[in-house]
């Protein structure tokens, strides 16, 4: 697979007009004109969900099909000539909004513009004139040759400045990426797929797009050989402003080629909105900038909108100006799959600790924002949340991508798990019942006669902390008959895992469960805070007591029997201040 | 270099026409009374072109009293498929009778600072209620009873475009029809608001609604003593609970669909004014080829940041400004579409081809 991609970028390196290069893992790829040998022709896309669906889209003449179509990229200034030969079953064309005086040779008259015939080929002229972002779409039968995908980005740049994304140096920037919006109806997909009539009037959209990926797909790299006809992935990947060494900011180019307007909400940081269609922003009386910033925007159908990008951190949360609020600890966390971007610090370039057995994505501290249509029925595939019109902002530290620093903050401490107490066998029902003290196991033994046989017993951990918090308990064992029937089945005794509270002098139940001869084990107890009340004070300072009691009423005294508890682990584990 | 003439002399002279205003007003008991005797001999848009004209350099002076008369009544309007849609829409009283039912309603145009008296008979089976969202009216029940009228008025202060409807039915009579434009002109002429910046060769509405057969097909249906408008449901729970009512099978500019809207002529280098009025319930967006706009107001309001567009949505309910340049170099016979972005672009159903909101600026 891998060779064959090579062998078509050395055939397009040959012909000089092949499929973007091996570019960068993310931001905009392009095309570079200004001249493109474009094909129409049909292909699929695959969504996260496991579904296909046949697109229609323009592609290099050289290269492999792909959805988008490619970024065009010329200077303005430009002769942009666009060679369009048409593979698909019904006659084509490229429009080209935004951009005057487009002239067309061979084909025949539509009623936008000329058309290519099927097999026939057309050819588009015109002078790219104003720097910007715009839209190349089909200008036949709209309704359904750009629904089924036949559209992309056209992108003029200011001649002689390819990092102003006008003629403006207020508008330099350091990093460009693509987000162009689009949604399918696989119904219709499937009618123009299996030759059955398309009607536009039933369009119910069941995919979202970005750059024609479907979240998470989104997040892949540029080019990635799984999905071989959608190269372009919409990962935003930045670095935090800095006055030296990171002044510009990224340029985000939205498109929305889709059908339907689409509300597009960036999280993380507000986007600088400096552009639409290819014009400037401009105030009427002064000719000033009339820039304003946006955490959510309607991106119209058809249109485009350039923003500005500045990671800011304007709150420069870190280690020595911490977060403002009292931070959750880890282990009072939850993540969904057990899965996050999160690393574990709310620090830029810092990891912390996550709840096992967690995974993290981020590798080095970066932040990880959703931008989406909030739209939700548009965030998700199929109607399945969390996917669709979706992907992420990343904010690598300013330094790269390197190792991080492990950062421990103040309310996620490093946490320390004690498992060697020192057991204490007590007394129940006023009858003598100890038994053996420390080793591997603790076996206590419950008294042994009547109906009603208990057994407790508690072990205490020392040295804890006066201000250790998040305190946890875990605790294993069974309960068995003594000598002989130790073996048996017998129904087990009602068990009771209990920590004991210094303020009231009393034990604080914290699971009851029936055990019995198969090992039981009990994790994640939480006892009801504040902590501080069973961890012991003056004589005992420092002591945290864990008890086990177990009760078993039998229906006669025929019947009674000894019976044993069996601890294998007990456990506390807190967070030392 | 005469325009600019003819504009001082019609500022000398409105100084004049506004001490004999002030003379008249003494004399005859106060200025209302004086526009009384203006307002008289005036029936409707016509007449009072007929006053001006008689009157051409006195309008800063003393606006001149409009009165619109209309009726609100039912009609039918065929769809280019053939359909025979029924509709209500205001038409325009001439000569004390009303002509057929016209969607959108008649453009009702006045100067900034005219005296506007609007009469609507109701012929409906419906009471209906007139409004003009922006335009502050004047104290009173605006609701008109089936067979009965009603006078509504104001001062028009703002110029811009802004969309008249009947917000009756819970908006559903403009949704059928009950609904136009209406536009208040600055005081200089050819430009969209006083500012120079708005200045135009040519004006066009782009009035944009759409047709919901089944809820047209209640208003032509007859519910107890009135339509079946007010109770139609967008939601049939006897059947399926889940699928909106609310599908419009036809998209239009100024109530035609394509290929039954006109084209705009316009010049090469001329700048054209366009009036988006969305008399809809949908959002609707547009994009143009070979042309961009710049957007100059909203809500008749001038905008401080007008801004170039190609794709622009206009809510439903809004009204926007925007002026497109013809390309000085657009050679005779150019077409410049401007079409319907959502691409609702047929009339019923694929089968019919291309329709919907398809219009050309043409050169001639």
């Amino acid at each position: 697979m891998r060779l064959a991609v090579a062998c078509l970028a050395l055939l397009g390196a040959l012909v000089g007009v092949g499929p973007a290069a091996a570019a960068d893992p993310a931001g905009l790829v392009c095309s570079d004109g200004p001249t493109f040998n474009l094909t129409a022709r049909a292909g699929g896309m695959e969504t996260p969900d496991g579904n296909t669906n046949l697109m229609w889209s323009y592609s290099t003449t050289a290269g492999h099909f792909q959805t988008p179509g490619p970024v065009l990229c010329v200077d303005a200034g430009d002769t942009v000539t666009v060679h369009l030969r048409n593979e698909l079953p019904e006659a084509t064309s490229i429009v080209f909004p935004g951009q005057t005086g487009v002239s067309a040779t061979g084909g025949t008259s539509g009623l936008f513009t000329k058309e290519a015939a099927p097999g026939g080929d057309i050819t588009y002229t015109f002078t790219a004139n104003t720097p910007g972002t715009y839209v190349y779409e089909s200008g036949t039968d709209p309704a359904k040759q750009v629904e089924m995908g036949l559209a992309s980005a056209l992108v003029v740049r200011p001649p002689g400045h390819a990092d102003w994304a006008y003629a403006d140096s207020s508008t330099a920037f350091n990093g460009e990426f693509l987000v162009l919006l689009n949604e399918i109806d696989p119904e219709l997909h499937s009618a123009v797929e299996n030759g059955q009539p398309y009607d536009i009037s039933t369009l119910h959209n069941r995919y979202y797009t970005i750059n024609g990926r479907s979240f998470p797909d989104t997040l892949q790299d540029n080019g990635v050989p799984w999905l071989e006809n959608q190269p372009y992935g919409s990962l935003v990947h930045i670095k935090p402003y800095d006055a030296t060494l990171n002044k510009r900011p990224a340029l985000v180019r939205v498109l929305n080629v889709g059908l339907a307007n689409h509300p597009f909400h960036p999280h993380g940081e507000s986007l600088q909105f400096i552009a639409q269609d290819g014009r400037q922003i401009k105030a009427r009386t002064t000719g000033n900038d009339a820039v304003t910033e946006h955490f959510g925007e309607t991106v119209p159908s058809g249109s485009t909108q350039d923003f500005l990008l500045s990671f800011r951190d304007q709150d420069s949360f870190a280690p020595g100006n911490p977060v403002p609020v009292t931070f959750p600890s880890y282990r009072d966390m939850t993540f969904k799959d057990n899965n996050t971007w999160y690393s574990g610090s709310p620090y830029l370039g810092t990891v912390g600790k996550l709840p096992s057995p967690t995974v993290s994505q981020n590798v080095c501290g970066a932040f990880f924002f959703p931008w989406h249509s909030h739209a939700l029925n548009e965030f998700a595939n199929y109607d399945v949340a969390f996917g669709g019109m979706a992907t992420l902002l990343r904010v690598d530290p300013l330094t790269g991508c390197g190792t991080p620093g492990l950062q421990t903050y103040t309310g996620s401490p490093a946490s320390v798990t004690r498992t060697s107490p020192t057991p204490v066998a007590t007394v129940s029902n006023g009858q003598q019942g100890l038994a053996a003290l420390g080793g591997t196991r603790t076996d206590v033994t419950s008294n042994t006669s009547g109906t009603t046989r208990r057994v407790e017993w508690y072990a205490t951990f020392t040295g804890v902390p006066a201000a250790g918090v998040n305190l946890k308990v875990a605790y294993s064992g069974y309960n068995r008959l003594t000598g002989f029937l130790s073996g048996l089945p017998w129904g087990g005794c009602t068990q009771t895992v209990r920590i004991w509270n210094w303020t009231t002098s009393a034990w604080v139940n914290l699971n009851t469960q029936t055990v019995q001869r198969t090992q039981v084990d009990i994790a994640d107890l939480l006892p009801a805070g504040p902590d501080t009340k069973y961890i012991g004070t003056g004589g005992n300072g420092g002591e945290v007591r864990v008890g086990v009691a177990c009760t078993r009423t039998f229906s006669s005294s025929f019947l009674s029997a000894t019976f044993v508890s069996s601890g294998d682990l007990m456990q506390i584990t807190y967070d030392a201040p | 270099m005469s325009a600019r003439t003819h504009r001082r002399r019609a500022a000398r002279v409105t100084l004049v026409a506004t001490a004999l205003a002030v003379i008249t007003g003494l004399l005859l008991g106060g200025l209302a009374s004086a526009r009384q005797t203006y307002e008289a001999p005036l029936v409707g848009h016509a007449a009072k072109r007929h006053a001006k004209k008689h009157h051409p350099k006195h309008r800063r002076a003393r606006a001149a009293a409009v009165t619109i008369d209309l009726c609100a009544k039912a009609g039918t309007t065929t769809m280019p498929d053939g359909a025979s849609i029924p509709i209500w829409g205001f038409v325009r009283k001439v000569a004390g009778s009303c002509g057929p039912a016209e969607i959108p309603g008649p453009a009702l145009e006045v100067d900034k600072g005219d005296p506007v008296s609007i009469t609507v008979e109701n012929q409906l089976p419906d009471e209906l209620a007139l409004d003009i969202p922006g335009i502050l009216l004047d104290a009173g029940p605006t609701d008109v009873q089936p067979g009965g009228t009603r006078e509504i008025t104001f001062t028009s202060n703002a110029p811009g475009t802004y969309l008249y409807e009947s917000s009756g039915g819970a908006g559903r009579q403009a949704e059928v029809g009950l609904a136009g434009a209406l536009v208040v002109k600055p005081l200089t002429p050819g430009r969209a608001y006083d500012d120079a910046s708005t200045a135009y060769d040519k004006q066009a509405y782009m009035v944009m609604s759409e047709i919901v057969p089944a809820l047209n097909a209640a208003a032509a249906n007859t519910c107890g003593t009135g339509s079946c408008l007010g109770s139609f449901n967008f939601y049939d729970y006897d059947s399926d609970p889940n699928v909106s009512r609310f599908q419009p099978a036809y998209r239009l500019f100024n109530g035609k669909a394509y290929p039954q809207i006109p084209s705009i002529s316009a010049a090469p280098g001329d700048k054209v004014l366009l009036r988006y009025v969305n008399a809809g319930s949908e959002q609707a967006t547009t994009t143009m080829l070979g042309v961009d706009g710049r957007l100059v107001g909203r809500s008749g309001s001038l905008l401080s940041a007008p801004f170039d567009f190609v794709a622009q949505t206009f809510p439903a309910g809004s009204a926007a400004d925007a002026i497109v340049t013809v390309p000085a170099s657009a050679a005779s016979g150019s077409r410049f579409p401007i079409y319907d972005r959502h691409l609702g672009l047929v009339n019923g159903s694929s089968a019919s081809g291309l329709g919907g909101q398809i219009r050309f600026i043409e050169v001639p």
